[in-house]
């Protein structure tokens, strides 16, 4: 008997294998990207410079930039004093930018930070996890978020034409919030 | 014939769909200027023109004339 089932199961075997690769294959499956109307996920981390517990969630109740960025990229460091620009500008109205820091090395990002002349509050040590649930398509990626924590604006890229393209979102949510 | 062979190929290649594809915040070592495949070539061909016109005593090409050590 247990001879003649051997045939049978050993047909069966290419099929388990081909199940377990396309389980494999699940897996890989990207999350749904944020979208305007989405509440924000949330990122907590490290204040750089001093270490101390930073969330975002500590900026809710007024409009606020989380900008996710490395200094190993280009665009990146090109947003860094633009959106200090914005930071300033707009500060006296409860707007705040916060960066949200992708470096392995705090240093690398310390110094990208001095180097643009930007003070903005950045995040650093981000668990993976939060950054999945952003499902983030490019570096930088930008997102405006209202009082209430929801997404307002995804801006994927950074170029220097980018700067009115903000300016003018963050003055309509601010108008909005009035 | 035994068509494990043939399985036991296949799974790996199709497991290896199962790869996420790297995000964009890994690419942090992907980014280093070591790791840029034209860079590297774009400077090595630069340093090959470079040594061809001072051999051939040909600057900037194998037009006109010229001559060098090559060395600066």
């Amino acid at each position: 008997m247990t001879q003649g089932a051997r045939p049978g199961r050993r047909r069966q075997a290419p099929l388990w294998l081909l199940c377990c690769a396309l389980c494999f294959a699940a897996q890989g499956a990207p999350a749904w990207a944020l979208e305007t109307g989405d509440p924000f996920p949330g990122l907590s981390g490290q204040r750089l410079g001093d270490g101390t517990p930073l969330s975002t969630a500590d900026f809710r109740g007024g409009p606020v930039y989380v900008d996710v960025w490395a200094s190993w990229c280009p665009p990146c460091r090109l947003a860094l004093p633009v959106l200090q620009t914005l930071h300033r500008r707009y500060a006296g109205q409860g707007f705040a930018v916060v960066g949200a820091n992708v470096d392995s090395s705090a240093v690398a990002a310390t110094q990208a930070m001095q180097r643009a002349g930007a003070d903005y509050p950045v995040i650093h040590g981000l668990a993976e996890a939060q950054l999945r649930l952003l499902d983030m398509q490019a570096m930088p990626s930008g997102y405006l978020l209202d009082a209430a924590g929801r997404v307002r604006l995804v801006h994927e890229g950074f170029r220097r034409e980018d700067e009115a393209t903000l300016d003018r979102a963050i003055r309509t949510l601010l108008e909005d919030a009035r | 014939m035994s068509r494990w062979p043939l399985f036991c190929a296949l799974l790996p290649i199709l497991a290896g769909c199962a790869l996420p594809p790297v995000q964009p915040w890994q690419r942090e070592h992907l980014a280093a200027p070591e790791m840029q495949w034209e860079a590297g070539l774009a400077q090595e061909s630069a340093i090959r023109a470079h040594t061809y016109s001072s051999k051939e005593a040909a600057a900037p090409g194998p037009v006109l004339g010229g001559g060098g050590c090559g060395c600066n």
